[in-house]
């Protein structure tokens, strides 16, 4: 270097303030970008629900627009398989499902991703307070099905911003091959005898079934929708005993036997049997009485949905249409179920195998509040817990 | 280069191959063996139902573009990064280096919320397509492409090369062209299989963007069936591995040997 | 021969740009949105929850793990790396291994877990074998989906790393000096402890960091063997950002990953001084 060292420095103390005048111009600009494209979209005001009447008009409508994109259900979901399978042959509309297992947070991501774009979903499912916060950010349209007025309070969003259309209880899927004395209440299973069987799908602080799972066994051990310590004093003292083992008890897993009772929603029961029925393996659902726990998931149709009516359909679909119906197959109450029991749509075994519909009908779902709070709980002390 | 004083065995050493070579098998045939039980004792069934699921050679096919895309793309810009640095810049080694291991500091898991922002702004049209995937990848390899074409850059002699090059009369894009990248093919190629593996094995980014690249198509599986993801994690493995001795067999037959010493007598 | 040369930079502004975009803007984003509350106001109330006691428990278990797995596949690499590249017979084990280690370094997620399960879960392969010799694996207290568990499984790709990042410095003690060291009359001690030990450390040092690093941040192989009874802290920023049941709060989850962040920086900041302080003491 054969030049003067302050000329040097004065050189690169240019550069220097150059490249970060630059820096900082170009994160303003992409600030500035990013906030545009990320600025909450205007959400189609509400409107009264669908008349019956109109229906063929949707339906001619849907079939136009020639496709229907949905995320986040898996095939033994809730019987989401035959439900969608059966939508299809019905109206000649086919159906493609992103990401099967995704998760409800996921859901929300790919709505702000693919804002604008062809492979945005038309519906999503998610869990309540993830519907809630979707309102909140303006990422979902509202839609009042033919059948609105019907549907109970608890299970729809006042605007029409979701719909629930089915709900599920809190049950034990047990491999009844290999566990001769299968377990029927929540005290039941702190018998020793189901050493190392019993799992819930996931952790409650990732996943709704096994949240709901906790607070279910709460509900049996003296607490309530407002307190769900008593339910991970519960897992506590099963995981101390070594009734309960950290595995996820998903279908993979039931099927290899790794667990034997596990705990989840009633509609991922069936699934799971026809799976391990393969294998010659019988596995039986039971509804624990001493803590009964129901469990919703809310469907919203996307604010800028590429085929809105056949979104629309697709909640027909399932609030009233043939799918209400195949929710029972899968385990799962359609929102519509007492009035379909009124109407003598239900057989007998198959209301044989749900709770009495008085109880069903004085069945209490948590409010947000209470979400929060018990969500709250467990993520403070799972841990402890069960570690 | 023997050593003529020990023709001893040495135990020592071979202790710890075989170990570990143990530790690397048993968890591969215990895979392997797990794969073909079904109820009815042996079995290809979970073979031959994902072989059946379209859904399999698409994410396969989706995979394999990810990786040939981020490797080409990698290559283009690493390799002349690496020769840059050295041959005119070296006093921008350490903070290449340095940012190429910032990559270990940032979880994928937070990479992607603060990049869609950018992105969305930036070219919305990208996130539409997988390729949104390739720059992340890119990234992602960075410690591993840069690693392994500073260590073959290291290798050679680079003055030396040039030097004699340009004394030959050539100039600076025919010594690059001519003369440095031949000379760096073995790098070239561990950088590019390295990355290779990278794409392959990377679930948390497709997971996150919703693609159902190969690893993201193997955890759903995994959910349903056991049998049928150890068979996939098997392929996987296996496939990768042979890919690498392959082109590790045959960059020795093409000469990838130490070039400088003919050149410099040394 | 004075050619007008361009500066310095400019050969690695390509680079700079594809980090700053893909890497350092994205990490800055982070580190933005882990002070910014739900109104997009600025607020310390994240990284205040992130302090809890459960996050702090999460930090330490994580660093735990990432130091054992770090230390262990540290040691254990190097002296694969010595036997792999000294041992002159067969002669494709090195290339058959450092093959290997390139695919092994990336095996993560479902496939390695799947893989451990099958070989020393409750009902895997090893396990099985164990007992039919007489030692009951499981009995005596030992499970996969435990810390010790989580140590065995990461070794998998620690190792390797480890082989891919000391290779050239192995290679690099040449036998030459070896063989002049004794020629000299210095012992095997002797050459190990003035040669050979010196030369390797720095590779050594930034190896384990590297490695700690890696293993702290690594997220599906734990969350997949797991699911989450092991408090790791990129599985609590996994249930804020991509999970079913933390609606709303993901700025905790980025106030983590600052934690995260912060933590990893240290750990490649004391590297570069280890590294500085060794070079000075070496030569």
């Amino acid at each position: 270097m054969s030049r003067p060292v302050s000329a040097d420095l004065t050189r690169r103390a240019f550069l220097g303030t150059a490249l970060a005048a630059g820096a900082v111009g170009v994160g303003a600009l992409t600030l500035k970008e990013s906030a545009n494209a990320n600025a909450p979209m205007a959400v189609p005001p509400s409107e009264p629900p669908l008349p019956r009447e109109s229906l063929p008009e949707l339906v001619a409508a849907a079939q136009r627009e020639g496709r229907l994109t949905l995320i986040a259900v898996p095939s033994t979901w809730a019987n989401y398989g035959a439900i969608i399978a059966a939508f299809e042959a019905e109206y000649g509309i086919p159906v493609t499902v992103q990401s099967p297992n995704a998760t409800s947070a996921q859901e929300l991501t790919a709505l702000r991703l693919m804002r604008g774009q062809q492979r945005l979903p038309d519906v999503i499912e998610v869990g309540p307070s993830f519907a809630r916060q979707a309102v909140e950010q303006g990422l979902v349209q509202p839609y009042k099905c033919t059948a609105w007025d019907q549907i109970p309070n608890d299970l729809k969003h006042p605007d029409g911003l979701w719909t629930a259309p089915y709900y599920g209880l809190i049950s034990f899927g047990i491999n009844t091959t290999r566990v001769g004395e299968p377990p029927k209440t929540w005290a039941d299973l702190t018998r020793p005898s189901y050493r190392g069987m019993v799992a819930t799908n996931g952790d409650p602080r990732q996943a709704t079934s096994p949240l709901n799972a906790v607070w279910a066994a709460a509900l049996a051990n003296g607490g309530s929708l407002d307190d769900i310590a008593p339910g991970i004093d519960y897992f506590g003292k099963l995981r101390r005993q070594g009734n309960y083992i950290p595995l996820q008890a998903n279908v993979g897993n039931l099927a290899n036997q790794q667990v034997l009772i596990g705990i989840d929603w009633s509609f991922n029961m069936p699934g799971a049997a026809s799976v391990l029925e393969k294998s010659g393996l019988k596995l039986t659902a039971t509804v624990p009485d001493d803590g009964v726990m129901g469990g919703m998931y809310c469907d919203a149709i996307s604010n800028g949905a590429p085929h809105p009516n056949a979104a629309k359909l697709w909640i027909e679909w399932l609030t009233s249409g043939k799918g209400a119906l195949l929710y029972l197959d899968g385990g799962a109450i359609p929102a519509l179920y007492p009035a379909f029991v009124d109407q003598g749509k239900v057989p007998a075994d198959v209301q044989a195998n749900l709770p009495p519909l008085r109880e069903l009908r004085a069945l209490k779902f948590p409010t947000m509040d209470q979400t929060a709070k018990a969500t709250a709980a467990v993520g403070a002390g799972w841990n402890k817990a069960i570690g | 280069m023997s050593d003529t004083r020990r023709r001893t065995i040495p135990f020592g050493r071979w202790a710890v191959v075989l170990g570990c070579v143990l530790f690397f098998a048993a968890p591969l045939v215990a895979l392997a063996l797990f794969s073909f039980t079904s109820k009815a004792g042996w079995s290809t069934d979970a073979y031959t139902a994902i072989a059946k699921d379209p859904q399999f050679w698409k994410s396969v096919g989706l995979s394999l573009t990810l990786a040939v895309v981020t490797t080409a793309l990698s290559l283009l810009l690493m390799v002349p990064t690496v020769l840059w640095v050295h041959m005119r810049a070296p006093k921008y080694r350490s903070l290449v280096e340095a940012i190429t291991l910032l990559v270990f500091a940032v979880p994928p898991i937070t990479l992607v919320i603060g990049a869609t922002g950018l992105l969305l702004g930036l070219v919305p049209a990208l996130l539409g397509t997988p390729f949104v995937l390739v720059p992340f990848y890119i990234v992602l390899s960075f410690a591993f492409t840069y690693r392994a074409l500073d260590t073959g850059v290291k290798a050679l002699d680079l003055r030396t090369l040039t030097d004699a090059a340009q004394s030959l009369g050539a100039g600076s894009v025919m010594t690059v062209t001519r003369v440095i990248l031949p000379n760096l093919r073995t790098a070239i190629l561990g950088a590019a299989f390295l990355t290779i593996t990278v794409v392959l094995g990377e679930y948390v980014l497709s997971s996150l963007f919703l693609y159902n690249t190969l690893p993201v198509y193997m955890a759903d599986v995994g959910t349903t069936q056991a049998q049928g993801a150890a068979a996939l994690a098997l392929m996987t493995v296996l496939f990768t591995w042979l890919l690498l001795i392959g082109v590790s067999v045959v960059s020795r037959r093409l000469g990838g040997g130490r070039v400088t010493t003919t050149i410099t007598g040394a | 021969m004075k050619r007008r040369r361009l500066p310095g930079w400019i050969g690695i502004l390509p680079f700079l740009t594809v980090a700053f975009l893909f890497l350092i803007w994205p990490a800055y984003a982070v580190v933005l949105q882990a002070f910014q509350g739900a109104d997009g106001g600025f607020t310390l109330d994240n990284v205040t929850t992130a302090a809890a006691a459960q996050y702090r428990s999460a930090f330490i278990t994580s660093g735990l793990l990432s130091l054992v797995t770090a230390l262990i596949g540290g040691v254990l690499g190097t002296l694969l790396t010595y036997a792999v590249c000294t041992l002159q017979r067969p002669r494709f084990l090195k290339s058959a291994m450092s093959t290997f280690a390139g695919v092994a370094s990336q095996f993560g997620g479902v496939p390695l877990a799947f893989a451990f399960v099958a070989s020393i879960g409750s009902a895997g392969l090893v396990t099985s074998l164990l007992n039919k010799i007489g030692l009951d694996l499981y009995g005596s207290g030992f499970s996969l989906l435990s810390f010790s568990g989580l140590v065995i499984v990461y070794l998998y790709f620690q190792i390797p790393l480890m082989l891919i990042i000391m290779t050239p410095a192995v290679e690099g003690l040449r036998q030459s000096w070896r063989e002049a060291a004794e020629g000299l009359g210095a012992s095997t001690f002797q050459y190990w402890a003035r040669v050979g030990i010196p030369l390797l450390t720095p590779a050594f040092i930034g190896g384990v960091v590297l490695l700690f690093a890696n293993s702290f941040a690594a997220y599906a192989t734990a969350q997949v063997l797991t699911s989450g009874s092991v408090n790791l802290v990129p599985i609590q920023i996994g249930f804020f950002v991509q999970g079913n049941v933390f609606a709303g709060q993901s700025q905790v989850g980025y106030a983590l990953a600052l934690g995260m962040i912060v933590v990893v920086s240290l750990a490649l900041a004391i590297n570069i001084t280890l590294q500085r302080r060794v070079a000075r003491w070496a030569s």
